[in-house]
């Protein structure tokens, strides 16, 4: 199966929210929409639900137009930033629901209730109100609603945001193992890059209603194609640097190192963060962040130099990617 | 939402605040004494030119303040009662309608005005204006204004009114069945106290009475029977409309004044009403007494209103001196003219050129030579509710003429059973 | 202990609705009435006896609790529906949700006017409509088996607006995540009010209900303007009847009676509906989402 979205474009209230977006994921792969908040990501994975219709461009799932169909009709197993857990109902109740309004028969909805408890764990848990449970314990019930209908797509909705960062890190591997390794194509939007390295085969970047970049992580980090993807991907963020006329100079900080023979610089100040180290640098160009090991030593006159092929040149009107590397 | 809400808030309340501010304009100088009185708020309207002349002159030894009451007479009681347990002393004297009288004196909230009236002047006021005032043969208020139960009636339609309850009908019928009307008569038939004051007429009217002066309570007889039997067949007949039965005084001035009755029952306050240029049927009424049995004198149920003197004021005289300028003859033809209140004063009455200037004076003489109390009892407000829920529930047909009349018998002498009689 | 911070609440609810309570109970063991001079005189439960045996006091009660369960019930099903609608983006709400809320901030006495003219016969609106329509008369408020009718309506006019905002208030706090999700399982418009509104509204809902409950227990200005309890006594309401006591017959002990007895009432009611709304679940787990 495969998802097929083509020249979307959303407008609301004379705002294109979504700008002629396209894209493709197919069986066991997982795309990452990745972007500031209120760069349409959230948008584009309802128009996708079919909670919201594109003005313009088609969406298929393997090779079906759904643009005009039903949201349940779509077959979309979708997990919200909230969970929007019933909060009413108890475990079981939650996850019964829908096959109960959908008009299955009880004997199969109670085998494959039971079943999807099983596989989440969650069997001891049934008679639990939502807000009796953990915040895992939330996110694997809303999971596991997602997956009772077994649908032809996953789409996620921030689904990790909602916890704490250990949490987060326990809890990659479970979904992980649910559903991005499964056969269907997952959409999981993330505004957290590490996130969407982690969990997805591909990334697209967004920004403005527009898709920036799609690629593999190694791709988005090491071929920026705009001056957006290279500030937005890598953490320190990239050093922006006017050497040249109308162009910009973007160096990676962990790209950075001490040269006897480099450029002569200042330094300003010290970020030490645990495994490395964050010198802030004053050079004739402006502020270099310079990332280096914690151990490394510095020397008396600092001097710093890159290499040559590190560099990634934007123009600095349009942003778009000038050399070749 | 919420500017809305408090403008509307704002509008119930400005009375009050109204009210307040006047109260603190009106403050004076020390030496004057002040009096306090309260009136429904179409007296303080009424009155006040009167008092502002009263304050103006006088040697400002006496000064007037007017407390503004409510519209609605029972709503004034209830304004003064909550004074009264309270022993508040805020007013000196209050504007009390004939019905609250007795209880009033009753809980020994009035003083005995015997003292402070010259008998020369009590002798000078038309008989009907004199009742009503006294309690257990004591005096406790002096008239003000008298109302009286009136037949008004249209000049363009006949020549002479109906005397006979028959005549009634028979000239309503008449004059429905060749389409000059669309009804014969409008009265007050709301569960209410004016429903007592129509049938207080028309019991008497028959011959028999509410409670008569030994204290008899004569509602289970013939003649009350044939009285509100009267009344069914008026709605049964198409003579009055149904809704009668919930008509105030103002609805049926509104039928009246709109040319659609032949016969209306109301107070002498509908004259100039009537005289307004919207009124369609101005220049052609005439008012004359309520119908009776031939043999019967016909009655007009006294409604009036008076000041009595508030037994905790400490300044009795001052306030005596007050109510007698407010009442005074010059004060009365005044209020009549611009006002159509009806004078208290006999010699009003037979004044060559006010008779010749309003014609009218002659009718509400003659109501007031008949004009009779409802029954004179500190739980008359009981009483009088008996029998307008039994007489709503005869005129709405809940009951027989011959059930309800039972029942406000036996109810009427269980309260006056319950408190010992009168 | 009474927790310190609660002692104020306490204090003030204590002097407004406790003390006078308790002194209402305490004046109905006695005669208090121009009949004694308006002094306390105790008389056991002569009071009690007499209201037990007051038919007046039945028909009384009769009639305030079905005009209290019409008008309520009414009031409940057309706030909903207002509700829902007011939940909905469109153009102007702000300006009709406020329109919407004017019958409530009107004055009771001004708006039963309204509605007396507006049921007045033969010239009133509806008697107009009536007759255009070709239809008999009405007399609505002539009629002691309909009178009721025409107090229900003026109560529901005035009384829907100040529920729906409870409810739309309520709306507000579902998350709009639940509807969608529901919508994405393939729930229809009618299986979401059902499965998901409904119940989470459920606490606005029997807070309204009890709320309106008890203040249309004590309906009496809006029926003393439009009937004054007539006709025939027929929309006279325990609050009414209580008032024409003290206040017009001066019969405080036998008044206060009757207000302590309608406050029994009221309770004993309230505690068979909380009872009934509540049977068996834990209603603070659905508040607390």
């Amino acid at each position: 199966m495969t998802l097929q979205v083509n020249n979307i474009s959303r407008c609301i209230n004379r705002n294109w929210i979504i700008k002629d977006m396209s894209f493709e994921v197919s069986n066991g792969e997982c795309l990452a929409l990745l972007g500031p908040s209120g760069c349409g990501k959230s948008t584009t994975l309802r128009l996708i639900a079919g909670l919201d219709s594109p003005n313009q461009g088609s969406i298929f799932i393997d090779n079906t137009d759904i643009t005009n169909i039903s949201p349940v009709d779509r077959n979309i197993g979708m997990v919200f930033q909230s969970y929007a857990l019933f909060p009413h109902l108890n475990v079981l109740e939650n996850l019964k629901l829908g096959l109960k309004v959908r008009g299955n028969k009880q004997t199969e909805i109670e085998e494959r209730v039971n079943r999807i408890l099983s596989i989440m764990q969650m069997s001891h848990l049934v008679k639990r109100r939502p807000n009796e449970l953990s915040g895992g314990q939330k996110q694997r019930l809303a999971l596991a609603r997602a997956m009772l209908r077994q649908p032809n797509v996953y789409l996620l909705d921030e689904p990790m945001s909602n916890l704490d960062a250990q949490l987060r890190e326990e809890l990659r591997p479970e979904l992980r193992d649910f559903i991005i390794s499964g056969s269907k194509p997952v959409v999981y939007v993330t505004h957290d890059q590490q996130e969407a390295m982690s969990m997805s085969n591909k990334i697209a970047v967004m920004n403005e209603g527009e898709i920036q970049q799609i690629g593999t992580a190694k791709d988005l980090y090491n071929r920026p194609n705009s001056l957006f993807v290279a500030s937005f991907i890598g953490r320190p963020q990239i050093n922006t640097l006017s050497i040249k006329n109308n162009v910009i100079t973007a160096i990676r900080p962990e790209h950075i190192y001490f040269n006897s023979e480099g450029l002569d610089c200042k330094l300003s100040h010290i970020e030490w963060l645990g495994n490395y180290q964050l010198l802030f640098i004053e050079s004739k160009y402006g502020l270099i962040k310079m990332m280096c090991s914690a151990e490394q030593e510095r020397p008396e006159k600092i001097k710093i130099s890159w290499n040559k092929e590190r560099e990634h040149d934007f123009d600095k009107k349009t942003g778009k990617r000038l050399n070749n590397i | 939402m919420k500017i809305i809400k408090i403008i509307l808030s704002f509008l119930f309340l400005s009375s009050f605040v109204e009210l307040d501010s006047k109260l603190k304009q009106n403050r004076t100088k020390k030496e004057a004494v002040e009096v306090n009185i309260l009136m429904p708020a179409p007296f303080e309207e009424s009155t006040r030119n009167l008092i502002k002349k009263f304050n103006n002159k006088n040697d400002k030894k006496i000064f007037v303040r007017v407390i503004r009451g409510p519209m609605e007479t029972e709503t004034v009681s209830d304004l003064a009662i909550s004074n009264l347990i309270l022993n508040s002393n805020q007013y000196d004297a209050i504007l009390v309608d004939v019905t609250w009288l007795p209880k009033y004196a009753t809980a020994g909230w009035l003083y005995p005005l015997d003292s402070l009236i010259d008998k020369k002047k009590w002798d000078s006021l038309m008989l009907g204006a004199k009742k009503g005032n006294s309690y257990n043969k004591a005096i406790y208020r002096w008239p003000f204004v008298a109302d009286i139960g009136l037949l008004y009636w249209r000049t363009d339609l006949i020549k002479s009114p109906p005397k006979t309850p028959d005549e009634l009908i028979k000239i309503s019928k008449k004059l429905q069945s060749t389409n000059k009307v669309k009804y014969g008569y409008v009265w007050q038939g709301r569960q209410y106290e004016g429903l007592s004051c129509v049938f207080l007429e028309i019991i008497r009217g028959f011959g028999g009475n509410w409670i008569d002066n030994e204290n008899n309570v004569l509602l289970n007889t013939t003649e009350s029977l044939e009285a509100s039997t009267w009344l069914t067949s008026l709605i049964k007949n198409g003579i009055s409309p149904e809704s009668v039965t919930n008509f105030g005084e103002n609805e049926s001035l509104q039928i009246f004044k709109s040319g659609d009755s032949a016969f209306m029952r109301n107070w002498p306050y509908a004259w100039a009403e009537l005289q307004k240029d919207d009124s369609k049927v101005k220049g052609n009424v005439a008012i004359t007494t309520m119908v009776a049995k031939k043999g019967i004198t016909p009655t007009a149920t006294l409604g009036s209103w008076g000041f009595s003197i508030i037994k905790t004021s400490a300044n009795k005289e001052e306030t005596f001196k007050v109510i007698e300028y407010l009442t005074k003859r010059t004060s009365q033809i005044e209020l009549f003219k611009k006002y159509g209140y009806t004078p208290i004063d006999r010699s009003i009455y037979s004044n060559k050129i006010l008779n010749k200037q309003f014609p009218i004076l002659k009718f509400i003489k003659s109501g007031l030579e008949i004009a009779y109390p409802r029954p004179e009892t500190h739980v008359y407000a009981q009483i009088s509710n008996v029998l307008q829920r039994n007489l709503s529930s005869i005129i709405t047909m809940q009951k027989s003429p011959k059930e309800g009349m039972y029942d406000a018998q036996s109810d009427t002498l269980n309260i006056l059973d319950s408190v010992g009689g009168f | 202990m009474i927790n310190l911070l609660l002692l104020p609440a306490f204090t003030l609810i204590l002097i407004v609705f406790i003390i006078p309570i308790i002194r209402y109970g305490w004046i109905s063991l006695h005669s208090f009435s121009l009949a004694t001079n308006l002094s306390l005189i105790p008389n056991q439960f002569a009071n009690w006896d007499r209201l037990l045996n007051d038919s007046r006091f039945w028909v009384d009660i009769y009639q305030t609790t079905r005009f209290a369960f019409v008008s309520v019930f009414l009031e409940i099903i057309l706030a909903m529906i207002i509700a829902l609608t007011l939940n909905k983006h469109f153009n102007n709400r702000g300006i009709i949700r406020t329109i919407s809320l004017l019958p409530w901030a009107l004055p009771t006495t001004i708006m039963a006017l309204g509605w007396r003219w507006i049921f007045n016969a033969p010239y009133g609106p509806i008697e107009q409509l009536i007759r255009i329509l070709g239809l008999a008369e009405l007399n609505i408020l002539s009629n002691p088996n309909f009178t009721w009718i025409a107090t229900v309506i003026a109560d529901v006019w005035k009384t829907t607006p100040f529920i729906a905002i409870i409810l739309l208030a309520g709306l507000q706090t579902i998350p709009k995540d639940l509807y969608e999700a529901f919508k994405l399982e393939g729930g229809t418009y009618f299986d979401s009010f059902k499965e998901i509104t409904l119940p989470l509204l459920k606490p606005y809902i029997s807070l309204s209900i009890i709320f309106r409950l008890a203040q249309a227990f004590g309906v009496f200005d809006l029926i003393q303007v439009i009937t004054s309890g007539g006709p025939a006594g027929s929309t006279e309401s325990i609050a009414l009847y209580a008032y024409l006591n003290a206040m017009r017959f001066l019969d405080f002990g036998y008044s206060s009676t009757i207000m302590v007895a309608s406050f029994i009432l009221l309770i004993l009611l309230i505690l068979v509906i909380n009872l009934s709304i509540y049977s068996g679940k834990k209603i603070l787990s659905t508040i607390k989402l």
